[in-house]
């Protein structure tokens, strides 16, 4: 298991992850961050907005090597006005 | 909240909604919970088979099912709800009586859609659109944090109890986006 830290830059503010996680590679470690990432951009829906600015920066302990996870890859907004044919109410 | 609303509502876990009894009933809730404290996610058809009871505001009468208040043609009411930092599943059975406020119906169209059947009482319709507004916006939050794509053009229809569209609330719409 390798240490990863999951740094946040929320909204102008950083709030690093000082502690880290062991996950078993890199890929485990994106997706817990993509997961998370979901998981704010939830409460803020919630609240009525959405912020796609944001990321979490994921750190390897071991090699220095990082990956940005931006909050708007997490997210599949789609806005193509295509009505479906069963849209309506019956 | 006004007097003449008779619902009483009671929470019961929805893990439990199929054995609900009395004592699942946490905290029980009385018509006096403010409208913006029930957050109105989708009438839930989940239940209706199910013998969930609830207790007459105003006798404390215990044990009317849904299925009895159907067979009465009381009111019912069935919504999923959030209150408290809990969620739960909450069933209201008002009295037979004359509707006291308009019935608005609340439609989701999304990929699946649900039609509102039951229906809910308010007083006018900005309250409903204020509550379609929250229940769009829990949707969309649900959407995001599994990962399913967000159309902006979803959205939930109100309608009046002829079927009038009265109102319609773009997903799109109720969130404000910044990058």
């Amino acid at each position: 298991m390798t240490r990863y830290f999951l740094h946040l830059h929320y909204c102008g503010k950083l709030i690093p992850d000082v502690e880290g996680r062991e996950f078993p590679n890199l890929e485990a470690a994106v997706k817990r961050a993509q997961m998370e990432a979901r998981d704010l951009l939830a409460g803020e829906v919630r609240e009525g907005k959405l912020c796609l600015g944001c990321q979490i920066e994921v750190v390897e302990e071991s090699t220095g090597r990082a990956i940005i996870v931006p909050f708007s890859s997490t997210v599949h907004l789609e806005s193509a006005i295509e009505e479906k044919p069963n849209m309506g109410p019956a | 909240m006004k007097r003449s609303r008779t619902w009483a509502l009671h929470s019961v876990p929805a893990c439990h909604a199929r054995h609900a009894t009395e004592q699942d009933d946490a905290f029980p809730l009385s018509s006096d919970v403010p409208d913006a404290k029930i957050k109105l996610l989708h009438q839930c058809s989940y239940a209706l088979d199910h013998n969930l009871v609830a207790r007459s505001r105003h006798t404390g009468v215990v044990g009317k099912t849904y299925a009895d208040a159907q067979a009465d043609n009381s009111t019912v009411r069935l919504t999923n709800l959030s209150y408290g930092g809990t969620r739960g599943l909450a069933l209201g059975i008002g009295p037979q009586k004359e509707r006291a406020m308009p019935q608005f119906h609340l439609n989701v169209f999304v990929d699946s859609n649900a039609v509102d059947e039951e229906g809910i009482e308010r007083a006018n319709l900005e309250i409903v659109k204020l509550e379609a507004i929250v229940g769009a916006r829990n949707l969309v939050a649900n959407l995001i944090r599994y990962g399913k794509p967000v159309h902006r053009t979803h959205r939930i229809e109100i309608t009046d109890e002829a079927g009038n569209l009265l109102h319609k609330i773009l997903f799109g719409d109720v969130i404000d986006l910044r990058s």
